[in-house]
């Protein structure tokens, strides 16, 4: 009688003893049960702590956990609640995604920049993450149908519409409509032609999503190069005109057209008609660049404080970001002040 | 039997008052203030809003370098609530080291 009494005793007087469970062993309970952590498993990465915390409409926090790999940490979403007895995990990204991201990190098949910061140790709020091959692209809730668009009103650019679907999920469901997080974070091979990754990006920016960081492999491991998708330029409080920077596929040079203001500036040896230079390498646009900077052929270039980079449609993503990535210290930008575009033909 | 219970209940209260009584943290001269013993930044920065007036809760916390987060803490919705910037440091345990008002233009990067 005494020892049951006890035992009903110390069963109330148990949760005052336990300590609440922090955010940080919340996320490791989490990536060790059901199917989210046989993924974490397969993708042989495991918890290392919280990123990044944001208090939502609804009283619950979107999270980005931080995860230990071989070679390269990786960040992962999360939903979760705080209550009296402590922290729980809400909601975890699909397995699909977890191993999806792992493989195509692990597999170096990202586009080539040094410019930008080591993923992780970028300061942001919870972004949303995806993966872009040709023909498939995984979000945190799943593989979407990359068939399934429509066209937009003007010009080449289509919507995908199940992206869309899984956008419009990740502000309702996991952001509560929180209005602060803007941020997509994009793993994309570098064969996608700059058309197919301009659908991915306007689809994502037409629900409010416009800060972009593109997930690049660097010489260093792995980055974040951020940029603004089109859509922001047009809420921009940048008085100022964009510079514009025009990427053109020619026949055995790339063709740049390089303007402010519908004024194109002319390179001493043009290329081609209409573009300010031709560059063989990423390494020669940047010398380029720089030369037109020092003839003061740019004489508006300490005015730039944003500009567009834009590409046509057959230009590889692999073959652009190369030379995105020389256009931030060429024109001493910040990458979040550099939106990108679409040439259309 | 009547004495083990009241033992029983008196670690019962011993654990879960202590929690409540538990000496929070204090601005030492140098503006320092120190948490109790926390194993991640969260708490740190939820030790430290339980001891404050007002008790704010925690909007945003993000990882800002090694060893160091960023909190920003707060009433929120509620515009006339102060929001305050805290600095959240390891040592040898998560601790905050510096509070200020938040500046939003300085913490979070605007386009």
């Amino acid at each position: 009688m005494i020892s049951r009494f006890l035992i009903v005793l110390l069963a109330v007087a148990l949760p005052a003893v336990a300590s609440a469970q922090s955010l940080n062993d919340a996320i490791a309970s989490a990536s060790a049960k059901g199917d989210f952590g046989k993924a974490i498993k397969a993708a042989k990465i495991s918890p290392k702590g919280v990123l990044a915390a944001e208090r939502l409409p609804n009283g619950n926090y979107a999270i980005e956990a931080e995860f230990r790999g071989e070679a390269n940490p990786f960040i992962l979403p999360m939903t979760a609640e705080r209550t009296e007895k402590g922290w729980s995990i809400k909601w975890t990204p699909d397995p699909k995604y977890v191993v999806g991201m792992a493989n195509i990190t692990r597999s170096g098949q990202l586009p080539k920049a040094e410019y930008g910061l080591p993923w992780a140790k970028q300061a942001r709020l919870p972004s949303l993450p995806l993966v872009v091959v040709k023909g498939r692209i995984l979000t945190p809730f799943g593989e979407c149908d990359t068939t399934d668009v429509v066209k937009m009103e003007q010009g080449e650019l289509e919507v995908i519409r199940p992206l869309s679907a899984h956008v419009k999920r990740w502000i309702s469901e996991v952001l509560a409509d929180d209005p602060g997080p803007a941020g997509v974070d994009v793993f994309v091979d570098p064969n996608l032609t700059w058309h197919d990754f301009n659908n991915v990006l306007i689809t994502v920016a037409l629900q409010g999503l416009y800060q972009v960081n593109i997930v690049t492999s660097s010489s260093t491991g792995i980055k974040s190069m951020q940029v603004a998708a089109p859509v922001a330029a047009l809420s921009s409080p940048q008085t100022a005109p964009p510079l514009v920077v025009g990427m053109y596929d020619l026949d055995e040079v790339v063709g740049f057209r390089i303007g402010m203001k519908g004024e194109i500036y002319k390179g001493e040896a043009p290329c081609a008609v209409d573009m300010s230079l031709c560059a063989t390498s990423p390494k020669t646009f940047r010398t380029m660049v720089s030369q037109l900077i020092a003839e003061e052929l740019f004489k508006d270039v300490d005015k730039v404080k944003h500009a567009m980079f834009a590409a046509t449609s057959d230009v590889t993503v692999g073959q652009a970001i190369t030379y995105l990535d020389q256009v931030f210290p060429a024109l001493k930008l910040t990458p979040n002040a550099t939106f990108i575009g679409y040439i259309q033909k | 039997m009547k004495r083990l219970l009241i033992a029983v209940l008196v670690l019962g209260c011993l654990a879960g008052c202590q929690s409540q009584t538990k000496e929070g943290p204090k601005p030492t001269d140098g503006g320092t203030i120190e948490a109790p013993t926390v194993t991640d930044p969260m708490s740190a920065a939820e030790a430290w809003c339980a001891q404050q007036d007002s008790k704010p809760q925690v909007l945003r916390l993000l990882k800002t370098a090694d060893k160091t987060y960023s909190a920003v803490v707060g009433v929120k919705d509620d515009p006339s609530a102060e929001a305050t910037q805290l600095n959240i440091v390891y040592e040898t345990q998560w601790t905050v080291t510096n509070a200020q008002p938040a500046k939003g233009d300085t913490f979070w990067p605007s386009l």
